[in-house]
């Protein structure tokens, strides 16, 4: 059924248009899936929900791939997720040897990113099937274990993410409480009356703010490092160096990725430490080895499929795109979680295979469009940064035709900049935002269904496991060996 | 004295006075019992968090700042703060007078202005990108995608 959905006409159109719009967006510094998804979302709603899911989650795994061409040729990470490939994909460049860096990234995330949902397929029925034992007590746990994780996987110290998810919380409590029909928080603004969108919040966030980030700086055009992109495919010498990085990345990226806090950036670090960990020669990372690049590809590729586990199976979303991807769902109508499989067929095994179909498509967009993204570097951010923002009014203004959701997008854009200058991250918050109502009435519903009994948390084994679990992740930074984990990490990134 | 206020510190005092208005603004809308809660139990959980936290915050930044480590500033050298506040002002602009004048003439200002922005485009240059992008952008969103745009007094 899903490869019946994946290839009706018009959502192989869809697909090509997000991992098209994907990889221009990995390729463009300066904004990134999360701004990307939250500009497309309003417009999405004019077209079929699978198709609009579809092309949503062809973004995300398409920015995946176009990061690496910066990072590659520029030495400037498209996205997040490929810092790490800077490190050595930029000096393989420097060396002559681009064509074959950009190859092999782009085989490492095709391969890991087929891996990746094959692990999808397997592992997403049975553990919808145990989501539907989950009651409202099962569901407040699994959110405050999600946002334990995220919390626990940002940067900066952990007392400014928890504060970040406590503000997304109460953000997400403005407007209607569904339970009491009471307005809250809205202080008559009738707009507020539904409270705050995820699209203008999370537009403002991350797109504007990261575009008055960008402003302070200079808007020249970047330095592209001229080199002759030749030898795309890979030498046997180059697969055989590179084929064990990229099964430990795909694997280690998916097995992260399924983590709520998780995801690609973690698990691109983490690869990389790897890597060098097990190499002969580990002096030479660096300085320009295919596996620097291989690896940490692999591993991102992996974690955006793997990214969907929690989203598709419990309905918590594993990070802020997913949770952009959640606000989809339930604009559209649609259950996300245990009843998904059951009720949206079509979506759930449609998206699957949507993004087996989208990795080929990258795969054949990637390696001779290539000439073309490097063109499209070259476009002096003075002339794209008005383009930006002028999508980001437009999306906004189109989710209501009005304007108020617009204000609200830009107030969140000066505060998202705010938070980037005071070292706050905003990932916490999106997502505290959209699992913010979820937890709401979960938790008020669990404690009247116990009567006001707390320790029912505690005395179910599934409740118990899971805040087990996100107190042992709140005491994980007490531990030394930990903390010089983190620290090499944060290294990495400097 | 202000000076030697670092930003972890002015932050945490932000988020501390926001967290009490949480809590107070949460008693207001009741917080009913354990049994029973009410529309502000969830929020003045939040605000009480949000207050705590920030009290952690202040007392960790003020150890680091006695440690001596020190922040970066918020405006680093040569960053371009007027454009800031141009581009911000321009946004506001926008949405404000996106109605009296209409989708496509704003647009075309808006998009004109901020090629213009630093003098990085010549006003000739600014000026018809900010009419090109407008047309295009009605003919993909409002044409194409049937966003319903407000019309101006003179009915574009």
């Amino acid at each position: 059924m899903g490869l019946q959905v994946a290839c009706q006409p018009l959502n192989l159109f869809f697909c090509f248009v997000g991992v098209l719009i994907g990889t221009l967006i990995g390729v463009l510094p300066g904004i990134g899936p999360v701004a990307t998804l939250s500009i497309l979302l309003p417009i999405t709603f004019r077209v079929p929900p699978v198709a609009a899911i579809i092309m949503l989650a062809g973004v995300y795994y398409g920015a995946m791939y176009g990061g690496s061409t910066t990072s590659i040729l520029v030495n400037i990470p498209g996205e997040a997720s490929s810092v790490v490939t800077c490190l050595d994909g930029y000096q393989m460049a420097r060396q002559g040897k681009a064509g074959p860096a950009l190859g092999m990234a782009a085989f490492a995330s095709f391969i890991a990113g087929t891996l990746g949902i094959v692990g999808l397929m397997l592992v997403a029925p049975p553990l919808s099937q145990m989501a539907l034992k989950f009651s409202p007590v099962e569901y407040c746990s699994l959110v405050i274990l999600g946002l334990t994780l995220l919390v626990f996987l940002s940067k900066g110290p952990m007392w400014k993410s928890l504060l970040m998810a406590a503000v997304g919380i109460f953000l997400g409590c403005v407007g209607l409480d569904t339970m009491a029909g009471a307005e809250r928080f809205s202080f008559g603004i009738i707009e507020l009356t539904d409270g705050l969108g995820i699209a203008p919040v999370a537009m403002g966030l991350f797109g504007i703010s990261e575009v008055l980030l960008n402003i302070e700086e200079s808007m020249g055009r970047r330095a592209i490092f001229e080199t002759k992109i030749k030898n795309l495919l890979p030498s046997a010498k180059d697969w055989s160096d590179s084929i064990f990085p990229i099964l430990r990345g795909t694997v280690l990226g998916f097995f992260l990725g399924i983590l709520p806090g998780g995801g690609a950036v973690i698990s691109s670090f983490f690869s990389y430490a790897v890597e060098k960990k097990v190499s002969k020669h580990p002096e030479k990372f660096g300085r320009g080895v295919i596996e620097g690049v291989a690896g940490p590809e692999a591993a991102n590729n992996s974690a955006s499929a793997a990214a969907f586990i929690p989203l598709l199976t419990l309905g918590i979303p594993s990070n802020a795109v997913t949770a952009i991807l959640l606000g989809a769902m339930i604009v559209f109508g649609m259950q996300p979680g245990a009843l998904l499989i059951q009720k949206n067929p079509d979506l759930f095994w449609g998206t699957i295979m949507s993004m087996y179909v989208g990795n080929i498509m990258l795969l054949v967009l990637n390696l001779p469009l290539i000439g073309i993204w490097v063109k499209i570097l070259k476009v002096p951010y003075s002339i794209l940064f008005p383009l930006i923002l002028l999508f980001c009014l437009i999306g906004a203004y189109s989710i209501n035709n009005n304007v108020v959701e617009m204000v609200i997008m830009i107030v969140f854009g000066v505060i998202g900049y705010a938070f980037k200058k005071f070292e706050y991250e905003a990932a916490p918050l999106i997502l505290a935002l959209v699992l913010g109502p979820m937890f709401d009435v979960a938790f008020r519903r669990s404690l009247m269904l116990s009567s006001g009994d707390l320790t029912v948390f505690f005395s179910r084994p599934i409740s118990l496991a899971l805040l087990g679990s996100a107190l042992l992740i709140l005491m994980f930074p007490l531990l030394p060996w930990f903390k010089k984990k983190r620290d090499l990490i944060e290294e990495l990134e400097d | 004295m202000l000076k030697r206020i670092n930003n972890d510190q002015r932050s945490c005092v932000f988020w501390l006075g926001c967290g009490i208005a949480i809590c107070i603004t949460s008693l207001r809308y009741g917080l009913g019992t354990l049994h029973a809660p009410e529309t502000g139990f969830v929020p003045f959980i939040a605000g009480l968090a949000i207050s705590l936290l920030a009290l952690i915050g202040l007392a960790a930044s003020t150890a680091r700042q006695r440690a001596g480590i020190r922040w970066k500033p918020l405006m680093p050298e040569g960053a371009k703060g007027g454009r800031l506040l141009l581009t911000i002002g321009s946004l506001f602009a926008y949405a404000l007078l996106l109605a009296p004048l209409g989708f496509t003439l704003c647009t075309a200002i808006f998009v004109a202005l901020l090629l213009r922005m630093g003098k990085t485009h010549r006003w000739v240059v600014a000026i018809a990108g900010g009419i090109v992008t407008a047309l295009s952008a009605y003919g993909v969103f409002g044409a194409l995608l049937n966003v319903q745009f407000p019309k101006g007094p003179w009915g574009f």
